[in-house]
C-alpha cells in the first residue's frame, strides 16, 4: 500500500492567531514493502507527516492519498477508522498511552475497536504479546506493574496486534538500554519481512542507516531531498546543511578517504570492515 | 594525588515493600574533577544510586555502611550541606521544571536557601549566561526546546555552586543537537571550575570519553574501570547490556576478518593513522 | 471550551498591562460592590462610560472583549426578558396573561442588562491583561493576613503557581494520548451518551497515572533542588505598586465617589 501525498501543506490552529505552518507543498510517494525513514530536525514536520498518514490530521491544502483513500481538508472523520486500522502509529513513548487492568486488555482495545470478535482480539493479543517477548505469566498483569521496557512492548504489540498494513513509529527505541533496542528494531524488521510497510522517524543516523532502505528528509516542513539509503547517506556535506550527522561508518571511510585509501562509503560496519578488507588485499597484490 | 569527593562503602538498598535487594554491598569512590559514567540495564539500581547519594533514600544498615561526600558523612544533619553540594539533572526535561518562567525556575533553588532577593537578582543572569539562556530569561517552559528546558535546569543547580553534578540520563529525551550542547556545557563546567560528574546513560560515546566507567547489573557492581579497561572485556559488556563504541565494533569486524588490530589503538584518529600507513 | 475568553491572557502593553495585579483585584472587587449603588440613568451612564474607557485604556480590539461577552449573551438576554416581562409598575404598555410589559419592567431590564455586560467587561479587562500566574501572586497577597490562622499561604501560592505551570503541559499529553488511542481505533464522537464517556476511559487513566509520575519526579527534583516543607523561602518575583496603581484605584473611588453623588436617594 504505497502512499502519496499532493501538493500537501499543513497549519496548525489555522485562522488564530497561533496558527503555525508545519508543513509546505510536501509532495512524496512512500513506496511498498520497504523501511521508510523520516528524519530531520525536530521541529521539521515528521511528526505532523505521520498524522496524516492516517487522518488524525487532515490536509490544510492539497491530498493524501492512501491505498483508495483520499484525505483531504473536506475528510469526514466518520470513514477513517478502515483507513487507521491499515496504517498503525506507534508514537512516541507508546508505554505512556497504556489504560486497561490487564496486558492483554490493553492489547485487545485496538482490534475489539476495528471489529475484531472477543475470541480473535485475544489470539490476536496473545500472538503479538509472545513475538514482543512478553511471557506468559504477565497478561494477566497490570500494565502499570511492569518494567518501562517490558511496557514499551505491550504498547508496541497493541499495534501489531491488528496488523496494519503500513506501520509508522515515532522513535520507537528512544530511552530504550542499547540490547532492548536492537531486539526492538529486530520486531520491526521481521514484520516489514512479512510483507508490510515500515516507517521510521528517528534521529539516530545508525540505526537508520542499519535499518532504512529509503529516506526522506525533512527540513522546516519541505521535503529537502528522498533517495535510497546510499545516496542519501553518499554528501555529508549536504546533511551538514540540513543538521543531521551521518552514520559514523561513513565519516570513518572519509576520513580514509581523505588519507587516500580509495573506500566507497559504507553505510555500516559491516560494509566498512569490508571494504577496508578489500582495499587492503588490492594494495597487497 | 587528588582529592576524594565521592567515597561510598558497603551500600546495599532494598525498597520498602520488596525484599530484593536493589544495590547489592556497594564500594566505590571517586575523585574531584572526574567524570565517571554509570552504566547497565534499565533496572540495575543505578537511579537508585544517585538517590542515595544527595540522601533522597537512605541506605539499609547504617551501622556498616557509609556515604562520603566531600568529606561529609551522610546523615540526617548533614543532607541539607551535602544537598548544596550535588547538583541532578533529571531525565524528563518537563518534570523537573518547577517555575512559571525560566528566571522563576532558575532562582527555585536560592529561594529555598533564602538568599536575599538582590543577591538572586546578580546570580540568576550570571548562571543564566553560562548555559547561554540570557535571551530566553521570561519565557514560559511550553515554549522551549527539550534541550533548552535542560539547559535551565543545569543552570537551576548551578546557584548553588555545587562540587559534583550528576546526570540521571539526563539526555536521554533529547535530540543529537541537544544532547551535544548539553554535553559541551558540561564538559566546559567540569573543566572550568572543577566539577565532578557523574553521568548515568547509555550514550556509548559518552561513555567512551569519561575518565572511568562504572558498570553495574542487578544491583552488583561488576566492575568500575577506565573505558578502555570495560571495553576490553566482553563478557562484562553483554552481561551489563552494552554496546561497543564504534572503534571497538570496527576492530571487532576486522579481526573477524582476520585482520588483527593491536590493543593500544582505541581512537578512531589512532584507528585512521594505522590503517593509513 | 477555548471561545470562553474570560482568564485567557493577551499579551500587550497599555497602561493597564503595567498595572499590579493586587491592584486590579482590589478594583475588580470594588466595582462588583459598588455596581449595586448605580439606579438612576445618570448613575448607569457613568457606569457605562467608565467602564467603556477602562475597555478602551487596555489598547486592545473591541472583538477581544465582545469574545468574552459572547458565551453569556443568551443568559443576559433571558434574564433581562424575564425582567422586561414579568415585572409590573408605572405606565402599562401591553398585557396578556402572565406577561406584562411596563414602563418599570422596561427600565429596569434594561439595567439588568448593563449590570451584566459591564461586569464581564471589568472582568475582562483583568484577565486580559494579567496573567493567571500574576493574578495567582496577586491573590496571594490579599490572602496574606489567612496567615494568622495558621493558613499554609505561601505553600498554596506555591502550588498554585505549578499547577497554572503544568496546565499547558497536561494539555499537551491530552492531546498526545487522546491521537494515539483514536490511531488505535477508538472513537470519541459516535454512540450514546454512555458508549462516549466509557470512550474516554482509555485517556483519562493514562492522563491520570503520567501526572503521578510527574507529580513524583516533580517532588524528588524539588527536593534535591533544597526545598524544605515549612521552611522560609525568600522571593524572587515580586509585585511592585507604581503610580499607574494608585491612578488605578483612585479612577475606582472616583467612581465610587460619583455614584454615591448621583444616585437617587
Amino acid at each position: 500500500m504505497p502512499i502519496t501525498l499532493k501538493n500537501v501543506n499543513y497549519t496548525y490552529n489555522s485562522n488564530t492567531p497561533l496558527a503555525h505552518i508545519a508543513l509546505t507543498d510536501v509532495n512524496l510517494t512512500i513506496k511498498d514493502n520497504k523501511v521508510t525513514a523520516l528524519i530531520g530536525h525536530t521541529g521539521s514536520g515528521k511528526s505532523t507527516l505521520l498524522q496524516l498518514f492516517d487522518g488524525l490530521l487532515k490536509p490544510t491544502t492539497g491530498e493524501v492519498r492512501v491505498n483508495n483513500y483520499v484525505l483531504t481538508s473536506q475528510t469526514k472523520n466518520k470513514g477513517l477508522k478502515s483507513l487507521r486500522k491499515e496504517v498503525g502509529i506507534v508514537f512516541q513513548s507508546p508505554e505512556n498511552q497504556l489504560f486497561a487492568e490487564t496486558v492483554l486488555k490493553d492489547v485487545m482495545f485496538g482490534p475489539q475497536n476495528f471489529g475484531y470478535s472477543d475470541e480473535e482480539a485475544e489470539s490476536a493479543a496473545k500472538k503479538w504479546l509472545k513475538k514482543v517477548g512478553i511471557s506468559e505469566e504477565l497478561f494477566n498483569r497490570s500494565p502499570f506493574d511492569l518494567s518501562g521496557g517490558q511496557m514499551r512492548r505491550v504498547a508496541i504489540a497493541g499495534v501489531l496486534a491488528y496488523e496494519p498494513k503500513i506501520l509508522c513509529l515515532d522513535e520507537p527505541a528512544a530511552g530504550l538500554d542499547p540490547s532492548g533496542k536492537e531486539e526492538i528494531l529486530s520486531i520491526f524488521r521481521d514484520y516489514q519481512q512479512q510483507g508490510h510497510g515500515v516507517i521510521l522517524v528517528s534521529h539516530d543516523m545508525n540505526d537508520v542507516a542499519n535499518f532504512a532502505d529509503e529516506v526522506v528528509v525533512m527540513d522546516k516542513g519541505k521535503v529537502a531531498k528522498q533517495d535510497n539509503i546510499h545516496n542519501i547517506f553518499s554528501d555529508p556535506s549536504w546533511l551538514q546543511k540540513h543538521h543531521l550527522n551521518e552514520p559514523e561508518s561513513i565519516s570513518f571511510s572519509l576520513k580514509l578517504r581523505q588519507r587516500g585509501l580509495n573506500i566507497s562509503p559504507a553505510i555500516n560496519v559491516k560494509n566498512l570492515a569490508d571494504e577496508i578488507i578489500k582495499n587492503r588485499g588490492a594494495i597487497n597484490e | 594525588m587528588s582529592k576524594e569527593i565521592i567515597s561510598v562503602k558497603n551500600v546495599s538498598f532494598t525498597y520498602r515493600d520488596s525484599k530484593k535487594k536493589v544495590l547489592n554491598n556497594i564500594s566505590f569512590t571517586v575523585n574531584k574533577g572526574e567524570w565517571v559514567s554509570i552504566v547497565g540495564h534499565n533496572g540495575s539500581g543505578k537511579s537508585t544510586l544517585t538517590k542515595l547519594l544527595n540522601g533522597l533514600l537512605i541506605a539499609d544498615d547504617p551501622k556498616n555502611s557509609a556515604i562520603y561526600i566531600d568529606q561529609l558523612l551522610m546523615s540526617e544533619n548533614n543532607v541539607w550541606k551535602i544537598r548544596d553540594k550535588i547538583g541532578i539533572v533529571f531525565q524528563n526535561p518537563d518534570n523537573q521544571f518547577v517555575g512559571a518562567t525560566v528566571e522563576d525556575d532558575v532562582a527555585f533553588g536560592l529561594e529555598n536557601r533564602n538568599v536575599t532577593r538582590s543577591q538572586m537578582l546578580k546570580i540568576v543572569p550570571e548562571v543564566l549566561k553560562e548555559v547561554d539562556m540570557l535571551p530566553y530569561k521570561k519565557t514560559e517552559p511550553q515554549n522551549l526546546s527539550g534541550g533548552q528546558k535542560q539547559r535551565v535546569a543545569i543552570a537551576g543547580i548551578l546557584v548553588v555552586n555545587p562540587e559534583i553534578i550528576i546526570l540521571d540520563e539526563a539526555t536521554s529525551m533529547l535530540d543529537p543537537e541537544g544532547r551535544n550542547e548539553i554535553l559541551s556545557i558540561i564538559r566546559q563546567l567540569q573543566k572550568e571550575k572543577d566539577i565532578t560528574v557523574l553521568s548515568i546513560t547509555h550514550n556509548i560515546e559518552e561513555i567512551n570519553k569519561s575518565d572511568r566507567v562504572l558498570v553495574l547489573n542487578r544491583g552488583n557492581l561488576l566492575k568500575i574501570g577506565t573505558p578502555d579497561e570495560i571495553f576490553a572485556e566482553k563478557t562484562l559488556i553483554e552481561e551489563a547490556g552494552l554496546e561497543l563504541p564504534f572503534v571497538y565494533q570496527l576492530k571487532e569486524e576486522l579481526k573477524r576478518r582476520g585482520l588483527q588490530i593491536p590493543g593500544s589503538i582505541k581512537t578512531e584518529e589512532e584507528l585512521v593513522d594505522y590503517l593509513c600507513q | 471550551m477555548s471561545k470562553i475568553i474570560i482568564g485567557r491572557y493577551i499579551p500587550g502593553n497599555s497602561i493597564i498591562y503595567k498595572m499590579d495585579p493586587r491592584g486590579k483585584i482590589l478594583a475588580s472587587f470594588l466595582f462588583i460592590a459598588i455596581i449595586f449603588l448605580a439606579n438612576n440613568w445618570i448613575t448607569y451612564s457613568i457606569l457605562t462610560i467608565f467602564t467603556l474607557l477602562a475597555v478602551i485604556a487596555t489598547g486592545l480590539k473591541p472583538k477581544n472583549f465582545w469574545d468574552g461577552v459572547k458565551p453569556f449573551i443568551w443568559i443576559i438576554f433571558f434574564t433581562a426578558l424575564l425582567q422586561l416581562f414579568f415585572s409590573s409598575g408605572g405606565k402599562i404598555y401591553w398585557h396578556w396573561g402572565i406577561f406584562t410589559l411596563s414602563s418599570y419592567g422596561l427600565i429596569t431590564s434594561i439595567y439588568l442588562f448593563i449590570r451584566f455586560v459591564v461586569i464581564i467587561l471589568i472582568s475582562t479587562v483583568l484577565t486580559v491583561t494579567t496573567t493567571s500566574l500574576q493574578i495567582a501572586d496577586g491573590l496571594e497577597w490579599i490572602l496574606t493576613p489567612l496567615k494568622y490562622l495558621k493558613v499554609p499561604v505561601a505553600e498554596i501560592a506555591l502550588v498554585m503557581s505549578i499547577a497554572l505551570r503544568f496546565v499547558p503541559t497536561l494539555m499537551d499529553e491530552t492531546v498526545k494520548i487522546a491521537n494515539a488511542q483514536r490511531a488505535r481505533g477508538a472513537d470519541f464522537n459516535d454512540g450514546s451518551l454512555i458508549q462516549r464517556a466509557k470512550a474516554v476511559i482509555p485517556i483519562l487513566i493514562p492522563l491520570f497515572t503520567n501526572s503521578l509520575t510527574v507529580a513524583l519526579d516533580l517532588a524528588t527534583a524539588m527536593e534535591s533542588r533544597g526545598y524544605q516543607e515549612n521552611h522560609v523561602r525568600s522571593r524572587y518575583r515580586v509585585l511592585k505598586w507604581s503610580k499607574y496603581d494608585w491612578l488605578n484605584l483612585g479612577y475606582f473611588l472616583l467612581l465610587t465617589l460619583l455614584l454615591m453623588v448621583f444616585r437617587t436617594k
